[in-house]
């Protein structure tokens, strides 16, 4: 989508037109629910999460300053809804230990050949409070000072949070390594968690959100 | 796990879960639950757009239900009693009254041909034949033979009243009997608007006045008296001058307790100091505007009104929180931010000294906010000759903050006539919630000094 597209659907949105709302809305799904996906627990939850997103963005959207880039403007409010949807989680204490990925040896994790969704279930298995502070440092790139004034909590704890993140990912790494050995990679993972996301390029009729 | 393995663990997921657009399936149902959202808030927002003309409207009820409650008692009665003369005009009207007689009056003197004077408790009636109660206004009453038979025709129809004979020059005492008291009263109260002028002469020019003053008068009963021998002067008090409305059963009524409420307007002008938090970097705004106040008690008063309102502040950046998620690229040193709004307040006053025209009084309310302008200058640290980002943001659509502040003020009010007042007001509005775009709790005081009209007299009724 080019950037007149853009700002004329933004302008349609400030006047509240329901028609360029949806064409916004089709046009940045894949990329809000990218993110929602990533600290929810579930589709169902990413899809609700996004939703209230979408809602603050079509309420407030005449606070969006159009010389600013607007997927930077979504992003910023998906991530903060999403947090906000958990925040009551993140304090949780977890006394879990986290023994069992100590005594794992560091293999090569970025070898294995896991695929989009495999990683996001991994993620998804994770605590909320160490999904939020892996999303946060890991992929967002915020450092733990800055996680722990937007999570309101200490940078100890935040440290913490994504050490433990690490192994328990790493653990299911080595775990779906070992499993889709034998069978050779496809989809090696076997968590009961469902598969939240499917390749768009295997569906038809589906809308594909690309370019953007 | 060593760093570098951490790394490329967290690059794994960070590239794979990035941004992952290809990955995800468009779902309709998703885009109905949100049109569900949307539908639902947009009817919301019409109630809340509505508001302002609501809360008007409920206001105006509220005064038009105070000045209902409070209105002056005394109003109610000369409609009642206008009300029972005209009964007494159809009646004459419907007697066909064609002569009159001519009656001798006197301006100073009222000479009352008192055939029966009946006394009631609070009311006496005189009937006459050939002349008539005069008031200290001229009154001139003409009544004949067949006034009289009128007269007798309405006495008849109250039955406790014994016949009336035209030829007879004397007449028995009519004794008024309770059950008959509100035909008798109305008789003579007749005012001058309710002159029929077919019967011009008619005896319907007795005031109020007259009438009100002979109630005061105990007159006893006089029988059998010849017209000439019974002169019933009027009082001194018809003379010095009762007021029109004087209530119509003056024995009754008691000193006026009931509290009058008094309407207030003002024109307010008040020069005051904007801070965020604290007013250690505070600037100063105007204010002007319009207060309506309306005493509900000897004590208690609600105002409202609108200000317009400049507040310009001064706070930095850390204060300021843009909310939607716009990420700065260098983070300004400071906020600079020029707000102009309509300042809605509703407050409770208190009076806690009143002495001659001097009056001081505390209130406490809340506020409203319409933002009308807003916008924002932000100024970096470029010391070292950095970079820069934005330096200035007008919100395009200022919002609206109801009951967000609270106000706390003490009034000296003083009184220079009955109808004009000066105030002095020293105020200070604390921040309950955030205003503004920039979503900062914003804190004024100040002082507002007002010029009053009182809408109504101070005089009692």
């Amino acid at each position: 989508m080019g950037d007149e597209e853009l700002h004329q659907l933004i302008r349609g949105c400030i006047k509240q037109d329901r028609k360029c709302q949806k064409m916004l809305y089709k046009a940045f799904y894949g990329f809000s629910m990218g993110i929602c996906l990533r600290y929810a627990n579930d589709r169902e939850e990413a899809a609700e999460v996004m939703n209230q997103g979408f809602f603050k963005v079509f309420t407030h959207i005449e606070s969006f300053d159009i010389s600013r880039p607007f997927k930077a403007w979504l992003g910023k409010i998906m991530m903060n809804v999403s947090i906000d949807y958990y925040r009551a989680n993140l304090k949780m204490a977890y006394t879990e230990d986290l023994e069992q990925a100590e005594h794992i040896s560091d293999g090569d994790v970025a070898d294995k050949n896991l695929n989009y969704a495999d990683l996001l279930a991994m993620v998804q298995k994770l605590p909320q409070a160490y999904r939020t502070v892996f999303n946060l440092f890991a992929i967002e790139g915020y450092s733990h000072e800055e996680i722990a004034s937007m999570l309101n909590i200490n940078a100890g704890t935040s440290k913490s949070n994504l050490h433990k993140a690490r192994q328990k990912l790493k653990n299911m790494i080595l775990k779906a390594d070992s499993s889709a050995g034998n069978a050779g990679y496809s989809s090696g993972m076997d968590y009961s968690t469902p598969i939240v996301a499917i390749k768009a390029i295997n569906m038809n009729g589906g809308y594909l959100n690309k370019g953007i | 796990m060593n760093t570098e393995n951490e790394k490329r663990l967290d690059d794994l997921f960070k590239k794979k879960l990035e941004d992952p657009v290809d990955e995800i399936r468009y779902e309709e149902g998703d885009w109905d639950a949100l049109e569900g959202m949307l539908d639902k808030s947009s009817k919301r927002k019409g109630i809340i757009l509505m508001w302002p003309i609501l809360s008007g409207v409920a206001a105006l009820l509220l005064i038009a239900l105070g000045i209902w409650l409070f209105r002056p008692k005394t109003n109610g009665q000369p409609d009642n009693t206008i009300a029972g003369h005209s009964t007494k005009d159809t009646i004459i009207d419907n007697s066909k009254i064609a002569k009159t007689r001519d009656t001798i009056l006197d301006k100073n003197k009222a000479i009352a041909g008192v055939k029966d004077t009946i006394l009631d408790k609070n009311a006496s009636i005189a009937t006459t034949k050939k002349d008539t109660i005069l008031d200290k206004t001229q009154t001139i009453a003409h009544v004949n033979k067949a006034d009289t038979k009128a007269y007798n025709g309405h006495f008849a129809t109250n039955k406790k009243a014994p016949a009336i004979n035209n030829n007879v020059p004397q007449q028995q005492a009519i004794p008024l009997k309770k059950d008959n008291q509100p035909a008798y009263v109305q008789q003579p109260v007749v005012n001058k608007k309710d002159a029929n002028p077919g019967n011009s002469t008619l005896p319907n020019n007795l005031s109020n006045d007259n009438y009100a003053a002979n109630q005061q008068t105990v007159v006893p009963p006089v029988q059998k008296q010849a017209p000439q021998q019974t002169v019933t002067p009027p009082p001194a008090a018809n003379t010095a001058g009762l007021a029109a409305n004087t209530p119509a059963k003056p024995n009754k009524a008691k000193p006026q307790m009931a509290y009058r409420p008094q309407y207030t307007l003002s024109v307010v002008a008040a020069p005051d100091l904007n801070g965020v938090s604290s007013f250690a970097q505070s600037k100063v705004g105007t204010n002007i505007g319009l207060t309506f106040a309306m005493g509900v008690s000897r004590k208690l008063t609600i105002s409202t009104g609108a200000l317009y309102s400049v507040k310009p502040y001064l706070t930095s950046f850390a204060n300021y929180n843009n909310g939607l998620g716009y990420k700065w690229p260098v983070s300004p040193q400071s906020v600079t931010a020029d707000c102009r709004m309509l300042d809605i307040p509703l407050n409770i006053g208190y009076q806690v000294y009143h002495k001659q025209q001097n009056k001081i009084s505390i209130g406490t309310g809340l506020s409203s906010y319409i933002m009308l302008h807003e916008s924002y200058k932000f100024t970096y640290n470029n010391m070292y000759g950095g970079a820069s980002g934005p330096t200035n943001y007008t919100v395009p659509n200022p919002g609206r903050y109801f009951f967000g502040v609270m106000n706390l003020n003490a009034t000296y009010e003083r009184q220079i006539n009955s109808k004009v007042g000066i105030s002095i007001q020293p105020y200070l509005k604390v921040p309950l919630s955030n205003v503004g775009y920039s979503q900062v709790k914003l804190q004024t005081t100040g002082v507002a000094v007002g010029l009053s009209w009182n809408l109504n007299s101070l005089k009692t009724p």
